[in-house]
């Protein structure tokens, strides 16, 4: 085998082959010149792999809230699917959940027909009329968020 | 108990800002620093540092959350440099042709007339094997640092760059060759033949 400092390298950066390496191994015991290579470029790996002190700037931290921005009103696929359903589900019925709560009961109805002197049926609309009014005002109060 | 990059990672997917911030708190410093030993720029450095966490965010969706974290974060900062490089690249220039041939020395990259010589008395060998190494040509910086600073094989340098493995050592040889003439003109640093 000759000299190689090509092959040195590839020594050093753990790309031999287990044969490559058996024979570069054999030469360097007989090569008096290949040793002092090798101990070259091992000072000179020592020297390549020392980390360099590089200062994060201060201006990452503002960094930070920009790329946040950015990408914190991007639809997230995994979740869409859940949370979008029931939201929609929770937009669509909230109206009308609402309103039902103020569908009075039967002790309730005849309370509100003694005291309106009406008959039930009519009692019965004017809770429906209260209902729709209430859901109108909470689809618009949605709208304006928007 | 601290929390693992995976479950940082699945609230983030979820779209919680305190994820986005904890992710971001962890990783910046490193994506800021391959960035900066790449462009040695450091507005270009902190450019890239948006870029890449802009794509990490965006993306954690396709991330596999059984691989480590860390290898994707490095492949899209060396993306996010070679699309830049090209960007920055003259039309109609490849990259492989801005690269020196085997006769160029460092001396011609240098960027300005710095005698060199005149602070060699009070800097360290380390001081001018890095300000050599800001002065190699791109593509070559990025294969030092990816061999010597990440550790990575030949083999998987080039899957990262999309660089041949061929050119892989091509430049990695050639690039300590020059690094190892310039040292050669301090302190004695002896060049093989």
């Amino acid at each position: 085998m000759t000299c190689d400092s090509d092959k040195l390298q590839s020594y050093l950066d753990g790309e031999l082959d287990r044969g490559e390496k058996q024979q570069l191994e054999q030469h360097l015991g007989q090569c008096s010149l290949c040793r002092q290579e090798l101990t070259r470029l091992k000072l000179f790996w020592l020297e390549l792999g020392a980390a360099e002190e590089i200062t994060p700037p201060p201006e990452l931290i503002y960094l930070r809230q920009r790329i946040i921005s950015s990408v914190k009103n991007v639809p997230r696929i995994s979740e869409d699917s859940g949370r979008g359903f029931w939201e929609t589900q929770r937009q669509v019925w909230q109206p009308a959940l609402l309103g039902a709560s103020y569908i009075p009961g039967v002790e309730t109805l005849s309370k509100l027909g003694r005291a309106t002197r009406k008959q039930i049926p009519e009692v019965l609309s004017m809770s429906a009329a209260m209902a729709r009014f209430l859901a109108s005002r909470v689809g618009k109060s949605k709208g304006g968020d928007r | 108990m601290p929390i693992d990059d995976r479950q940082v990672i699945i609230w983030c997917r979820e779209g919680r800002e305190e994820a986005y911030r904890e992710l971001l708190t962890r990783y910046e410093s490193y994506v800021y620093k391959l960035s900066y030993s790449l462009t040695r720029h450091r507005e270009d450095a902190l450019d890239l540092t948006q870029e890449t966490f802009i794509k990490i965010l965006n993306g954690l969706n396709g991330f596999q959350l059984h691989k480590p974290f860390v290898p994707w974060l490095r492949q899209v900062t060396i993306n996010a440099y070679i699309a830049f490089l090209k960007k920055k690249a003259p039309p109609g220039v490849s990259l492989e042709h801005e690269l020196p041939g085997e006769k160029t020395v460092l001396r011609d990259t240098l960027a300005g007339p710095d005698d060199l010589h005149q602070e060699v008395e009070w800097r360290d060998t380390r001081r001018i094997l890095q300000e050599a190494t800001g002065r190699l040509p791109p593509i070559y910086r990025m294969v030092i640092y990816l061999r010597h600073q990440e550790e990575m094989s030949y083999q998987d340098i080039a899957d990262a760059t999309g660089l041949p493995l061929g050119s892989v050592k091509t430049y990695l040889f050639r690039a300590r060759k020059h690094l190892r003439q310039e040292l050669s003109q301090f302190y004695g640093w002896e060049v093989s033949k």
